[in-house]
């Protein structure tokens, strides 16, 4: 419990300060709604808005958890091939990173007129940006063995299939989680990206619509209500992740192992 | 009888190993491990120790000579894929245990590796640290461990496949005076028990006089074995025999040996 105070306290506030700030300066020079609202006008329309906006969060997080499914098993999956075959690796690796340098606002108008289903093509957008951090931290992973544990393997004469259960996938796990940790923040940021891409057009519901949908209508306070709204949704993946990642991990790998003082 | 010399068990014969970077590791090198015996490998560093044991443990194959096992059944060379002739136990330089498995875990990986199934293997595994000292910590991760007891780990999932050959490389050097003492008397206690051969690499003195029945000292450039020198003290020993005058007589002349083999070098 000390411990949380000590970590989460500075920021927490921090954080809370400047919200009073904010919400003094705002009242005391009577600055509109329709230019900045204060925290409890956001707060207030958050109330309000729920219904819709958690419905659209809904849609804008289904999205990101699917690209993220996908980005896990497929990352890790092109890892471990990669893993058997040099050759494979330096025929495909390239093109991942092309697929990762290129910008995902740039390919989504493409991915969106040739892929007929708009969920679809906003799934594709925040699958590529979300699977290379978990294909390049396994493959990292699965390559950072010590050679020494390579030679015990060999000493007892493991086949290929017992050095990747028994050595290179858990030397690689906490590359992996590491990795999946990043992709679940990209997910969300592809799928908000993807839809802001189609726009209000393509009949969209996803929270980035009513973020442009509420700009259309300079209706500030739900702009900030639904970025509020994304920011949480972030920090929660996050968390959740880094969780999952402590509880893979904690009872042997140092970076998660509490320090016996 | 582990004292008497037994039947050869295997031997390099005018062995050499040159790496793909052009290094030559070793040049010549001749060497006869006998059933039943401790002989320890002494040498500055980078004399070959490491890679000689490596070749005897099918890990690397000579670019020149070769390692012949002797009195098996179709033994009298490797296997074609250098594979040694006889259950061989190797105990590296570090402990090179794996994180995520615990003590009991890692004691039983040959085993699994093997395919032995997991109740059995596990069972074999406890017996294994058991006779290293350890048998409450199975258990326990080797992050939580100290370094004489990841040792101890190392060594039981070295002897948990009952092997007749066990090569150790350097195992105790980055290990402190008195844990290193008592490891050393737990060795010589395993050896006689279970009637092990144990090729020995050191680069003290002390611990292979204490230890074996005969020191065999390599020089560098190119690494090979220059110099004998037989330990004529019985089995058990004991701290009394640390202070004896065989003792001190076989330090210096494993020290002299050792001298000499660093002045061949240039
Ligand atoms: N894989 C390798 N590739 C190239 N050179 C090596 C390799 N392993 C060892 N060597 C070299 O061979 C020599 C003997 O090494 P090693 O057997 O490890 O010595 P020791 O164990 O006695 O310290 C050293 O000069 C070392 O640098
Ligand atoms: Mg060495």
């Amino acid at each position: 419990m000390r411990a949380v105070l000590r970590e989460a306290g500075p920021a927490a506030i921090l954080g809370v300060a400047g919200l009073v700030l904010w919400q003094a300066l705002v009242g005391l020079f009577h600055v509109p709604p329709y230019i900045l609202p204060g925290p409890v006008a956001i707060a207030v329309t958050l109330y309000r808005d729920a219904g819709m906006l958690f419905a659209s969060l809904m849609v804008t997080l289904g999205v990101a958890l699917e690209a993220l499914a996908v980005a896990v098993v497929g990352g890790a999956g092109l890892a471990i091939l990669f893993a058997q075959s040099r050759w494979i690796e330096r025929g495909l690796f390239p093109y991942a990173v092309i697929l990762q340098v290129t910008p995902v606002i740039a390919i989504a108008p493409l991915i969106l007129i040739y892929v007929g289903s708009t969920r679809a093509a906003l799934l594709i957008c925040a699958w590529i940006v979300a699977f290379f951090p978990v294909l390049s931290n396994t493959a990292l992973g699965l390559r950072s063995v010590d050679p020494a544990m390579l030679d015990l393997m060999a000493l007892y004469r493991a086949r290929p299939g017992q050095v990747l259960w028994y050595l290179r996938l858990p030397a690689a796990m906490p590359y992996f989680l590491a990795g999946v940790r990043i992709a679940g923040g990209l997910a969300l940021i592809g799928a908000v990206v993807a839809e802001f891409a189609a726009g209000t057009a393509a009949g969209g519901s996803g929270l980035a619509y009513r973020i442009l949908e509420s700009s259309y209508r300079l209706d500030i306070p739900r702009m900030y209500a639904a970025l509020f709204l994304l920011s949480v949704t972030g920090v929660a993946i996050f968390a959740l992740l880094s969780l999952v990642s402590w509880l893979a991990l904690h009872r042997w790998h140092e970076s998660a192992a509490r320090r016996d003082r | 009888m582990s004292e008497a010399a037994g039947a050869p068990l295997v031997r390099l014969e005018s062995v050499g190993k040159r790496f793909d970077n052009g290094t030559v590791a070793l040049a010549g090198l001749e060497l006869l491990l006998r059933r039943g015996e401790f002989v320890s490998i002494l040498g500055p560093s980078g004399c070959g120790k490491t890679t000689a044991l490596r070749l005897i443990a099918g890990l690397a194959e000579p670019t020149l000579g070769r390692v012949v096992w002797e009195g098996e059944a179709g033994a009298g060379e490797t296997g074609r894929d250098g594979a040694p002739a006889v259950p061989l136990g190797f105990v590296f330089q570090e402990p090179t245990l794996l994180p995520w498995r615990t003590a009991l875990g890692n004691a039983a990986l040959p085993l699994v590796l093997a395919g032995m199934a997991r109740p059995e293997a596990r069972a074999q595994a406890a017996a294994a640290l058991a006779a290293v000292g350890l048998a409450g910590a199975g258990g326990l991760y080797p992050r939580q461990l100290s370094g004489g007891m990841r040792m101890r780990v190392s060594i039981a999932r070295a002897l948990v496949t009952r092997p007749s050959l066990l090569l150790m490389d350097e195992p105790f050097a980055a290990l402190d005076e008195i844990t290193r003492e008592r490891l050393n008397a737990d060795l010589l206690r395993l050896w006689r028990e279970r009637e092990l051969t144990v090729g020995f690499v050191t680069h003290s003195v002390y611990e292979s006089v204490f230890l074996s029945m005969r020191v065999l000292v390599m020089a560098r450039h190119p690494g090979r074995i220059v110099e004998e020198v037989k330990v004529e003290a019985p089995y058990p020993r004991d701290e009394s025999f640390r202070t004896s005058s065989v003792y001190a007589e076989a330090c210096r002349q494993v020290s002299a040996a050792l001298r000499r083999a660093m002045e061949e070098e240039r």
